[in-house]
Formats: structure tokens, C-alpha cells, sequence
């Protein structure tokens, strides 16, 4: 039987993992395939640590880049720059538009305004996350559940998050 | 002068410090916090509180959506929705404090679910606590204002310590807790000088002065002229009807609950104190009395006619449970008396009797019944109605006599508005 997307996923991750280990050797507690599948749900109690080794190792933020993409519900690959001059040109692909908007009352806030076609009961019922993944990083950026198919954020003009959202380079991944 | 909302909670007191219209279909209604861009947990609730459909906000309202700042976190549960809603009214009277109360400013504290189809406060939880935590900023507005309410669901009266229940008021309806919003109270009074313009029995004044003097020549022709409009024991002619007179009504009654059909709801007594005057032109005023037929010995096989006094252009309400019919005459200008249920916004012609017009009574019994009566210069046709009705039907329930009244103008009928009150207990 053909490995599904995890299993796969899972066999890639060891395997390198394991070369890793082989190639260095190391005081750090080794991150494990679950540590990064629950990073990306959000279900590490102390991401801290994590983080922190993703933050040391190119290869392995590009592991975790490849295994959200694996997970990843809907991508939109990063927008051709000539595409857009506006700032806050937004997404739009089959499964998922992603919009931004000034708030007219305070105007360095925007929101990010997702909208999902057809979402997933975990979407509908819990919380909606996404990454932008720009320069081998990946930024997590969590939305309330949906309300008829639409959720948003609202964000300081130079959050982090925004910015990346925002950026035309980035690839941005809806996870299940 | 502003009026602070501020919603009661088990951290304590938060401010409503404001309310921004967004204007924008695809900006959900949302919660902040101080202004900053951290949304609140309860921003979904809200969403739902405002939209058609399941809420509220928008029905009454109007808009969109909104963005609402509040002074801290709110995080859980819908205990909120009571005080948003009063917000609301607030800001539509432009009258929306941010939570800094100055000397002479009112303030309401509030904490009730809000049942959003039947206008209902619903009980919530912690009440105890949450007054406990309202001491010190008690003692703090009562340095600037003596307008401060404290507005708990009549259900959770029975939580309520010793030591609040004087301070506390309860609400069951929406209507109950918009009668402590001071803009209502106060407009009623100055209302009636704006609804002389919007009134079709007016003259628009080209001629302020002789205007002015009809006025006091009426005025004064009904103080010294004795009129006496309906006598205690019976119920005017429709020839006979003017200016009402205060006379008392017997509501010392008993309980007992039958049955009538109708459709009115909830009251929300936008009526001002109209007070009309005789135009220049040949159009009469437009008066109505009402009386009451009450049971003797709880059965409606023996009745007692009351007149019911009226002020500000609203008689005085009447339980339901006493009550076996419900009468009215009109001055002669009055060619019909048209019906106006104030939550429902049901429109009905009121069958006219020998004697003048007769009220249906409601079906159900187990609510207050609220209305208005519009008393026209003009016949009116059952198709024009039921355009009536279905032109009020997007109209928030705070407009409705402001909207009726402009269409009937839009006719050239000329009406006088009144409202009523029939209570459950």
C-alpha cells in the first residue's frame, strides 16, 4: 500500500533526521517529526525549545517549510512581483481568498480578512492557521474559527505577521 | 452630557468606550481591546449579536457592522450582550460616554443575555460577584453623578444580596432597560417642538406669529372652557372627543390570564409629548381617548369602564389580566385609528363601533403588549395597510413612528401618534 501524504512525510523526515544525527553529534534533544507536526498545530505545551533549533538549523526550517506543505488544506505560491504595486493586494485561489483593508478609524491597523470556500470541520469549530513562508521561515499566524465562511485578524501596520502575509514573495499555506 | 456603559463581569467593571460604524460587508463586527488591535474573545459572539438573522443590533439599528473598544478583555460567555445593546442606543443618540465619567454624566452598569426574537433579558451567572466588585467604582461616580443604574435580569433578582437590592434595578425586556437611557426620558419633552414640524396638522410656519397666536388662543380656549372629555362612568361619543382628562385608573388587580388575539409587543416608548395646536389651515385636530372595560368579580361578564388617563400622548397602561375590552373615540377630525405593534410592527385598521373604535386584545397574555395608534385624518385602505407594513419592515423598531409618520405625510394624511401599554402582571 502506498504511504498517504504523513506517512510519507514522516519516512523523509527520519531519514534525514537520522543522516543528521549520524553526520553531527550533538548535546541537543533531537527534534522529532511529532515535535514539528505538533508545532504546526499549535499543540506544543513549550514550543519555546523547538523554535529555538528551528531558528539554529537552515535545514531543518526547510523540513519544517516542506512538511506544512505537505499538511498544508490550500497553498498560493509567492504572487510574480511585477503582478501588484499595492501594498495590500490580497490572495485569491480556489479554496481560500485572503483580503486587506485599513481599519478607518485607526489607520496603521489592518485587517486580514480570510474567506473559505469550502472549510474543514476543524476551521469551522476551532481556529483557522496559516503560514507565510518567505526566506526558508515560516510564520504561523492564527485566525478565530470561521463565521459563514470567513474569519479575520487585525493587525498593527508592522506586525510581523502582516508583513509577511502581505508580501507577494510568500507562499501561503492553509492548514486543515 | 455622556452616558458610560459599562458591562458588569467577575473581573470587574468594563467600559464601552466606543462604537465605530464600519460600514463594510466584508468587516465582521469585531471587539477590541483599548483601541489597540487585540480583538477580543467574545468578537465572534458579537458578530453573531449584531448580524440579521441572529442578532439584534442590526435590526434595530441599522449598519453594517461595527467595531466596538472595550477597556479591557472580555472573555467568555454572553453576559456582555445587554450592556452592548444599550450601547447601541446610546451611540444612535449620539449620547456614548468612553468610560471616563465626568461630573453630571449618567452612567449605567448592566450585566443579561439578550433573547435577541423576543427582546428578553436572560438571567446570567455570578450576579453576586459581580456587584461585589462594583463597590469602589460606586463610590467613585458618586463623587460626580447621582445617575448611575445598575441593570441586573429580573431573574436574578433572587441573587441579589441585602445589601444591593436597593441599588440594583430589574429588567426583563430590552424596552425596561432603554427607559434608563436619559436621551429617551428627556426627548419626549423636547421631541415635541421637532414633531410640530414633521406634523402634517401644522402649518408650515411662513407665519410664525399668527401661528403663535393660535396656539395660545387655543390653548387658553381649552383651559377656561370647561371641557370635560370623557366622564368617569361613560365612554365619550365620537362627536364629543377632546382633550383627555386625568382621571384615575384603577390597577389594583388581581391575576388571572384569558384570552384575546393581536399583535403587538414589547414597549418601547418612543412617543414624545406631542403637542399639537390648531393650524391655519381648516385641518382638525386629532384626538383620541381610550377607555377600559375591567372585570368585576375577575369575570368579564360584569364590567367596569375606566377611562385611562393620558400623558405625553401615552395612556396609561392597563393589566392584562383585568381586562375585558378596550375603547376609543376620536375627536371629529379622526377618520381612523390605525394600530401599530410596536415589536412586530403588524399594521391594523381598528374596527370602528357605534361609539368609536374598538381594540382587539392579544391572544397571548404571558408578555407586556405594547402599540401605537395613529389617528388619521383620512379613510384607509387595507392595501395601503398592508403597504404601510410592509414599508416598516426593515425600519428598527426606534423608528417606527418617525418612519409612519412620513408616510402617512407622503399620502397627505395627517396623524397624531399615541402609544399603550397592556401589562402581564
Amino acid at each position: 500500500m502506498q504511504p498517504d501524504k504523513q506517512e510519507y512525510a514522516e519516512m523523509l523526515f527520519a531519514a534525514r533526521t537520522g543522516l543528521q544525527g549520524l553526520q553531527q553529534s550533538s548535546g541537543e534533544k533531537a527534534i522529532l517529526m511529532n515535535d514539528l507536526v505538533q508545532l504546526i498545530k499549535g499543540n506544543l505545551p513549550e514550543p519555546e525549545q523547538v523554535i529555538v533549533q528551528l531558528n539554529q538549523s537552515l535545514t531543518l526550517r526547510r523540513q519544517y517549510a516542506e512538511l506544512i506543505k505537505q499538511l498544508a488544506y490550500a497553498q498560493s505560491a509567492s504572487q510574480v512581483a511585477a503582478s501588484t504595486n499595492d501594498k495590500l493586494a490580497g490572495r485569491e485561489t480556489d479554496i481560500f481568498s485572503l483580503k486587506f483593508k485599513r481599519d478607518t478609524l485607526v489607520e496603521s491597523q489592518i485587517y486580514a480578512l480570510l474567506n473559505i470556500k469550502h472549510p474543514t470541520g476543524n476551521q469551522s469549530g476551532k481556529s483557522v492557521v496559516l503560514f507565510a513562508l518567505l526566506d526558508e521561515h515560516a510564520e504561523r499566524i492564527e485566525f478565530p474559527s470561521l463565521i459563514d465562511g470567513r474569519t479575520q485578524q487585525l493587525f498593527e501596520e508592522d506586525d510581523r505577521r502582516l508583513q509577511r502575509l502581505i508580501n507577494p514573495n510568500s507562499e501561503i499555506v492553509l492548514m486543515p | 452630557m455622556k452616558l458610560h456603559i459599562f458591562v458588569a463581569t467577575t473581573q470587574g467593571v468594563v467600559a464601552i468606550q466606543n462604537i465605530h460604524d464600519l460600514n463594510d460587508a466584508d468587516i465582521n463586527s469585531l471587539v477590541s481591546i483599548n483601541g489597540t488591535s487585540t480583538i477580543s474573545a467574545i468578537s465572534g459572539g458579537y458578530h453573531n449579536f449584531v448580524k440579521k438573522g441572529s442578532g439584534i443590533i442590526q435590526r434595530e439599528f441599522g449598519g453594517i457592522s461595527y467595531r466596538v473598544n472595550i477597556s479591557e478583555q472580555i472573555d467568555q460567555g454572553n453576559s456582555w450582550q445587554l450592556a452592548f445593546y444599550l450601547a447601541h442606543a446610546a451611540h444612535q443618540q449620539g449620547i456614548l460616554g468612553n468610560g471616563v465619567v465626568q461630573s453630571g454624566d449618567s452612567v449605567i452598569v448592566a450585566t443579561g443575555e439578550v433573547n435577541t426574537s423576543e427582546r428578553r433579558v436572560l438571567p446570567v451567572e455570578q450576579v453576586p460577584k459581580k456587584l461585589s466588585l462594583l463597590s469602589s467604582k460606586l463610590e467613585q461616580w458618586a463623587q460626580l453623578t447621582e445617575k448611575v443604574h445598575i441593570l441586573i435580569p429580573s431573574k436574578n433578582m433572587a441573587d441579589v444580596d441585602e445589601s444591593f437590592v436597593s441599588k440594583v434595578q430589574s429588567v426583563d425586556l430590552l424596552d425596561d432597560a432603554l427607559k434608563f437611557l436619559p436621551s429617551l426620558a428627556a426627548s419626549r419633552s423636547e421631541k415635541s417642538e421637532i414633531e410640530i414640524k414633521d406634523n402634517e396638522a401644522v402649518t408650515p410656519s411662513k407665519n410664525r406669529g399668527s401661528w403663535m397666536l393660535a396656539c395660545t388662543l387655543l390653548a387658553a380656549g381649552l383651559m377656561y372652557g370647561g371641557y370635560h372629555y370623557l366622564s368617569s362612568q361613560a365612554i365619550p361619543t365620537q362627536q364629543n372627543a377632546d382633550l383627555p382628562q386625568t382621571e384615575q385608573v384603577d390597577d389594583e388587580i388581581g391575576a388571572e390570564q384569558n384570552t384575546a388575539p393581536d399583535e403587538v409587543q414589547n414597549d418601547k416608548d418612543e412617543i414624545k409629548p406631542e403637542v399639537e395646536v390648531l393650524p391655519e389651515t381648516s385641518v382638525e385636530p386629532l384626538y383620541i381617548a381610550m377607555s377600559a372595560e375591567l372585570k368585576k368579580n375577575n369575570r368579564c361578564e360584569t364590567t367596569e369602564k375606566i377611562d385611562l388617563e393620558v400623558q405625553n400622548q401615552s395612556f396609561k397602561p392597563v393589566l392584562l389580566n383585568q381586562l375585558c375590552g378596550l375603547n376609543l373615540t376620536g375627536s371629529n377630525g379622526v377618520k381612523t385609528i390605525l394600530l401599530v405593534a410596536q415589536d412586530t410592527k403588524a399594521v391594523r385598521i381598528l374596527s370602528s363601533t357605534e361609539n368609536g373604535w374598538s381594540i382587539p386584545l392579544p391572544k397571548s397574555r404571558l408578555t407586556d403588549r405594547s402599540y401605537y395608534l395613529f389617528a388619521l385624518s383620512s379613510k384607509l385602505s387595507d392595501s395601503q395597510a398592508r403597504s404601510l407594513a410592509s414599508a416598516l419592515e426593515d425600519v428598527p423598531a426606534i423608528r417606527v413612528t418617525k418612519e409612519t409618520k412620513r408616510w402617512f405625510k407622503s399620502l397627505d394624511i395627517s396623524s397624531s401618534v399615541f402609544s399603550h401599554k397592556l401589562l402581564n402582571y
